[in-house]
């Protein structure tokens, strides 16, 4: 590794552990007796529900609706709705979300109809995938039908499907890849229609082989879709590096792909969008990769959105080790849950259940300033300078080091000689700023309040100064009158 | 079940400061050891008391120093150690050996707070001050006697630097063997060709990074020639510049250092080129035969300015 040419800037090669679930198939969960349906499936406002507690419900019923960044929800089981109520959450720092508790009937009622969606217009492919509540799978879980309107007033030239799924042990994408990839190469020709590109390329990390050929095969007969083999290289999966390596262009700062003509997808995304579309079946089940040294049959399961990771586990043969740690998405990025006793969102790719001889270690050395953090950082950043300005509270000067370009991706810390926490510091850091943006700006509201209640406050002394003035004027000149009715009111 | 919520990333590289400490260490153990087996047991004593007063002070300093960062147990008191003793006279008393440790861990590493804190490379700030302080000890240079190889002839009290510069002639009395393998009076880790070996090792592991061992061998390896070049009766050859005096160990070894030096890899090859161009200018131009310790000092006080005035273009920005 002396003289590396490379795809993306730094970045780092953490051992894939990916062979431990991409043995086996995907495996179809059986209907669970219960779902816990969070109405916050990612980032933003949540869903509202429209049904209540005691509504029958069937496969696929839209039960709450998305407002302003979030999604439509779909029953993904026929069931009966218990309640609407708070519910432990599979979220960072845990805490419970409002949920729809759905009890499942046995029988289940299919409403799968194959719909004749051709020659659709772009907005009308929109509104479909919409309506079906699709939303980006790799991580973001942006809707899909938002991130897609954002291109009808922009030329976009390339469609890139990301296919590498840097991080370790997941391997969702690669089976979903392997065994849907006419479901995968189906969506990608209608985000083809829908994004009004005039190709697409689908980028898979090259220690996916199965998946590459079976792409390759799917597309064999789409001379505007292409297959492209990328290096093994965390993070190549992170949409800025994945549109350097395919494209050789950089995201400028503060703009989105979009600004710079491509549109990025997930391919578990695309097979959610073909499902929407060619059967009007909207988005309730995802593929979850099952994974970690402490579970006793790691593997991939297809499961309905809301089922409980306790059931998952039970699936999968319970834990034949103790988890250390139990992770929700990728080890490089996941965060960590404490009770298994949450549900899964339309977000989760992984939940990983991590032995303590597969996790860092806890204690950190001092910088030696060794530079690896430096060499690692695909943004090109300064990881350790940045971390000593966050460790000194100057969260100020950490911005001006380019602080919100970090991706959070890990790699600093992954690479790190004295294990420090650099990704904790930068979490921290962009949490903090945000929070003291917020209350700047919760100051400035209430100052202006202050300041208009005051200048009314002013304005209703004048008035009334000014009324008083008038009356006394009046009173001044009809006072001969007034005395004589009081005069009279009195006698 | 008790779980730990605990920040990403969840898996590591496995990399500690003290698996680095203990590569560059064997990095150095094949010079080392040719080094003692040059020139015997004076030299095995001078290794083995600067080594156990380095940690010893280290010891005590953490002792001392509540706040001081650091462990008795990352091992970089041993490589300060070992870097200092190999840019030492081999039969350097013993005990100025030990003070010169005791030296480079207290006052070039532990009064600046620790591992990691300090601005200096300790080795060569101890190596300066055992210079100025013991002149004569510090320019004794005996002859290799190997245990069963004769020698007996070919070998003057002069190291190669210093005799060009006391005669002003650039003859070469050793062979080619004998500049390659380091069997001429010097300082006692001077193998050129073990000290290659070592650093080629480190830079393949990723302990030490090549740029700044490249950059340093041109940064004096090409104003060498140019001068020798022009004046090839009182320059030495540049293959006889590379092999000899503490060229090897600042390119692989101490220069590498990572506390020392910039972080940033365009920083680094500038701190490279700098120290290199310093090191060929003291000795060509200085009052000492041999520039190293210096040129490094020298480097490393500009090394926050080369950090700062390197800085690297973040991703998106404009090019």
């Amino acid at each position: 590794m002396l003289f590396s040419h490379s795809l993306i800037r730094g970045g780092v090669h953490p051992e894939g552990h990916k062979q431990l679930s991409n043995d086996n198939a995907i495996m179809r969960l059986p209907a669970p007796r219960r779902l816990y349906i969070a109405l916050k499936q990612h980032t933003g406002l949540p869903a509202k529900a429209i049904v209540k507690a005691g509504d029958k419900v069937i496969a696929g019923q839209l039960i709450a609706t998305g407002t302003g960044s979030s999604a439509n929800i779909h029953a993904p089981q026929s069931g009966t709705v218990l309640q609407i109520t708070d519910h432990r959450a599979a979220i960072p720092g845990g805490g419970e979300e409002l949920m729809i508790h759905l009890l499942c009937d046995p029988e289940q009622q299919n409403t799968s109809v194959k719909l004749d969606n051709y020659g659709k217009s772009r907005t009308e492919l929109i509104d479909i995938i919409e309506a079906a509540g699709v939303v980006g799978m790799g991580g973001a879980v942006f809707p899909a039908a938002t991130k897609l309107r954002s291109t009808l007033n922009k030329q976009i030239d390339t469609l890139l499907i990301n296919g590498c799924e840097c991080e370790p042990y997941l391997t969702c994408d690669d089976k979903v890849m392997q065994e849907q990839s006419v479901e995968v190469v189906g969506g990608i020709r209608y985000l083809l229609q829908a994004s009004g590109a005039a190709k697409a390329i689908i980028g898979i990390e090259d220690n996916k082989q199965l998946a590459l050929a079976c792409l390759r095969d799917a597309t064999s007969e789409d001379a505007n879709i292409e297959v492209k083999s990328l290096p093994t290289h965390y993070p190549m999966g992170s949409a800025k590096q994945f549109i350097q390596a395919l494209c050789q262009v950089e995201v400028p700062k503060g703009k989105r792909s979009t600004d710079v003509g491509v549109f990025v997808q997930n391919v578990a995304t695309c097979t959610a969008i073909y499902n929407a579309i060619r059967y009007g079946k909207p988005m309730t089940h995802r593929v979850v990769t099952l994974s970690g040294g402490a579970l006793e049959r790691p593997m991939n399961i297809e499961a309905p959105i809301g089922t409980l990771i306790s059931e998952l586990v039970a699936t999968c043969g319970g834990l034949k080790g103790k988890a250390s740690r139990i992770v929700i998405g990728g080890p490089m990025m996941g965060h960590t849950i404490s009770n298994m006793h949450t549900p899964i969102i339309k977000g989760t790719s992984g939940i990983l259940f991590l032995e303590e001889d597969e996790l860092p270690k806890k204690v950190s050395s001092p910088c030696v300033s060794c530079g690896r953090c430096v060499a690692a950082c695909p943004m090109g950043l300064l990881p350790n300078a940045m971390a000593e300005l966050v460790a000194n509270d100057d969260l100020e000067g950490a911005s001006k080091h380019g602080l919100s370009s970090c991706l959070l991706c890990g790699s600093c810390a992954f690479i790190c000689p004295a294990s420090l926490p650099l990704t904790q510091y930068f979490n921290y850091a962009n949490d903090e700023l945000g929070r003291q943006k917020k209350m700047q700006q919760k100051a400035q509201l209430a100052r202006r309040l202050n300041q208009e209640r005051s200048a009314r406050l002013e304005k209703e002394a004048a008035q009334k100064a000014a009324e008083k003035a008038a009356k006394k004027a009046q009173r001044g000149a009809k006072r001969p009158q007034k005395t004589t009715i009081t005069a009279e009111q009195e006698a | 079940m008790s779980t730990l919520l605990l920040s990403a990333p969840h898996i590591h590289s496995g990399m500690t400061v003290s698996r680095l400490m203990r590569q560059v260490i064997l990095g150095l153990l094949p010079a080392l050891i040719f080094g003692i087996y040059l020139f015997g047991e004076d030299a095995l004593l001078l290794v083995v008391a600067a080594t156990v007063a380095a940690i010893l002070c280290e010891w005590l300093c953490q002792k001392c120093q509540k706040t001081t960062i650091g462990q008795l147990t990352d091992g970089s008191a041993i490589v300060t150690a070992l870097l200092l003793v190999m840019s030492l006279p081999p039969h350097f008393p013993w005990y100025l050996g030990a003070f010169g440790a005791a030296i480079a861990v207290i006052l070039g590493k532990q009064v600046y707070g620790g591992l990691g804190q300090n601005l200096f490379n300790p080795a060569m700030l101890a190596r300066v001050v055992l210079l100025i302080s013991f002149p004569v000890a510090m320019t004794n240079w005996p002859a290799p006697e190997p245990l069963f190889i004769n020698l007996a002839d070919a070998f003057t009290g002069a190291t190669t630097l210093g005799a060009v510069m006391e005669t002003g002639s650039s003859q070469v009395d050793s062979s080619l063997i004998a500049l390659l393998l380091g069997i001429t009076p010097g300082s006692l880790g001077e193998s050129p060709l073990l000290l290659l070996l070592g650093g080629i090792w480190m830079s393949w592991k990723n302990v030490i990074d090549w740029r700044i061992s490249v950059s340093l061998i041109i940064g004096c390896f090409v104003p060498g020639s140019i001068a020798w070049l022009i004046s090839p009766e009182t320059v030495l050859s540049p293959f006889a510049q590379l092999t000899s005096g503490g060229l090897l160990l600042a390119a692989f070894f101490i220069a590498t250092d990572p506390v020392t030096s910039p972080t940033a890899p365009k920083g680094r090859y500038w701190y490279g080129l700098g120290c290199g161009l310093l090191i060929f200018l003291i000795r060509v131009f200085g009052a000492y035969p041999e520039g190293v310790a210096f040129a490094i000092l020298l480097m490393n006080a500009v090394s926050p300015l080369i950090e700062s005035c390197t800085r690297h273009r973040v991703y998106g920005d404009k090019k």
